[in-house]
């Protein structure tokens, strides 16, 4: 199958589960979903004909555009994060947020974290990282996280974080790996910084 | 999505096959591995592109531009062929390639084998590597540089004359069938490129059953590999530099004769 077939798959299947908003509502969470009445009300015809019902957007994994603002985030639930994802640090020293770019990693996507101490002088850090997929709602959903390690600086191999998911198709979907780097009792800033990457992998 | 919407070009993989004599003075539990190494080493050479960073105090900033982002190594492999001698393999997202430059295969190899000649010394017997040629356009080549690599082609005319040595490659465009169909074309205009790098002796269109495996899902790289040729010929010298310029000009060959997926190369001593 060539490259433009498989990506016509993966269109195919997303505009399957489009179909079956109620799945897809399930699947991504409440928030993935909306109705739009507004624009039913602004035709009466429609209104009041058999197709009068509330038009329903049914957010899926899709790619990021270009310079295109961000929503924000969601959790496996689909609620909306309040954290530090991307906040502008305002005291303490500031680690190195080491990770790598999203990735496939057969049958999964993955993503790497670890640190190195940039101006912190402590020895040790518990580091996590954390996937979002991205939705056609502007929102980044969380899909995996690694377990938090205590470890080294460096990032050699007993030294990182690892979080996974299992892919659903191979049809593309923009991915965030974030870092998060907290110090061993040391004050270090909040920021959890990520890289993001188109990924041949979509999670539902 | 085409090539000019990507902001990359796609996966690139390479596995280094052969023996490995470990340095006598590297502690073997050492926890510098693969993956630390050529990520090291890619930061260390400006190759690594930073441009997909963002996030608090990372969000302003103007990033590194570069040849790759970093994805996975290793030394072993869960899906490497039993007794196959790979030694290492390393994966990266390419990034979008310039009009007049091709695939980054020659740093992205001498990356790969920096990293493992860090803790040993290879002796490789193949080289495999998945190019993302879906990534290339083709019709955005300069006139003057149709295959960027011949731009750098002088390099291997100061060489040992005595170094060329038979190879066989494998070129295998997996479900794609274009590689198979157009393998004839292919030769032709490798050999009417101005370069002695490889000369081809021969070609054969091949199969799955002719292929080395590979260490990588077929859901990866449009697997499994049904459609390739096999050239047979001369390599003006045996190193990754040679094996990567190799890659470079057949990948922009068969993105010129119409291949718009991954391709699987492998180049083989004989």
């Amino acid at each position: 199958m060539s490259y433009p077939t498989r990506l016509a798959r993966g269109v195919a299947a997303l505009a399957a589960v489009a179909a079956t908003s109620l799945l897809a509502t399930a699947l991504a969470g409440p928030a993935a979903a909306s109705s739009d009445e507004s624009a039913g009300a602004a035709n009466s015809v429609d209104r009041y004909s058999a197709a009068a019902a509330p038009k329903v957007t049914v957010a899926v994994p899709g790619i990021a555009l270009r310079g295109a603002t961000s929503a924000g985030y969601k959790d496996e639930h689909g609620n909306v994060i309040q954290s530090s994802l991307t906040v502008v640090p305002l005291s303490g020293c500031t680690p190195v947020s080491g990770r790598d770019n999203p990735h496939y990693s057969s049958p999964d996507v993955s993503g790497h974290g670890w640190w190195d101490k940039g101006s912190c002088t402590a020895n040790l850090a518990d580091v996590y990282n954390c996937l979002y997929e991205y939705y056609t709602d502007g929102y980044w959903y969380r899909k995996a996280c690694s377990p938090t390690v205590r470890v080294y600086p460096g990032g050699g191999s007993a030294n990182r974080s690892t979080a996974r998911h299992t892919c659903a198709n191979t049809a593309y979907a923009s991915w965030r790996n974030h870092v998060d780097v907290n110090v061993v009792n040391q004050s270090d800033t909040a920021e959890q910084p990520y890289n993001q990457a188109d990924v041949a992998c979509q999670v539902f | 999505m085409g090539p000019a919407e990507r902001r990359t070009a796609g996966p690139m993989f390479a596995a280094l096959y052969g023996q490995l004599v470990p340095h006598t003075w590297r502690n073997p539990e050492s926890e510098r591995d693969a993956y630390l190494l050529f990520h090291q080493r890619s930061l260390a050479m400006g190759w690594l592109d930073d441009r997909s960073a963002g996030g608090g105090l990372e969000e302003a900033m103007v990033r590194a531009p570069g040849l790759w982002g970093m994805n996975d190594a290793g030394w072993e492999h869960p899906l490497a062929a039993p007794g196959a001698g790979l030694i290492s393999w390393f994966q990266v997202e390419a990034s979008a390639v310039a009009d007049d430059r091709p695939l980054p295969v020659r740093p992205f190899l001498r990356c790969a084998e920096d990293a493992t000649a860090r803790v040993g010394q290879p002796e490789l017997s193949a080289v495999q590597v998945l190019l993302p040629v879906q990534g290339l356009d083709a019709s955005s080549r300069p006139p003057y540089a149709p295959v960027p690599s011949m731009l750098a082609v002088h390099w291997f005319a100061e060489r040992d004359p005595s170094a060329s040595i038979p190879v066989e490659i494998t070129v295998n465009s997996g479900q794609d069938p274009t590689v198979a169909a157009v393998g004839h074309q292919l030769t032709d205009d490798l050999g009417q490129l101005d370069q002695d790098v490889f000369v081809v002796r021969s070609f054969a269109v091949t199969g799955q059953k002719d292929v080395p495996a590979a260490p990588l899902a077929d859901a990866f790289w449009n697997g499994p590999p049904l459609h390739g040729v096999t050239l047979r010929g001369e390599l003006a010298e045996w190193s990754c530099d040679a094996v990567g310029w190799c890659a470079e000009v057949l990948a922009d060959l068969l993105a010129q004769l119409g291949l718009r997926s991954p391709l699987l190369l492998a180049v083989a001593r004989v």
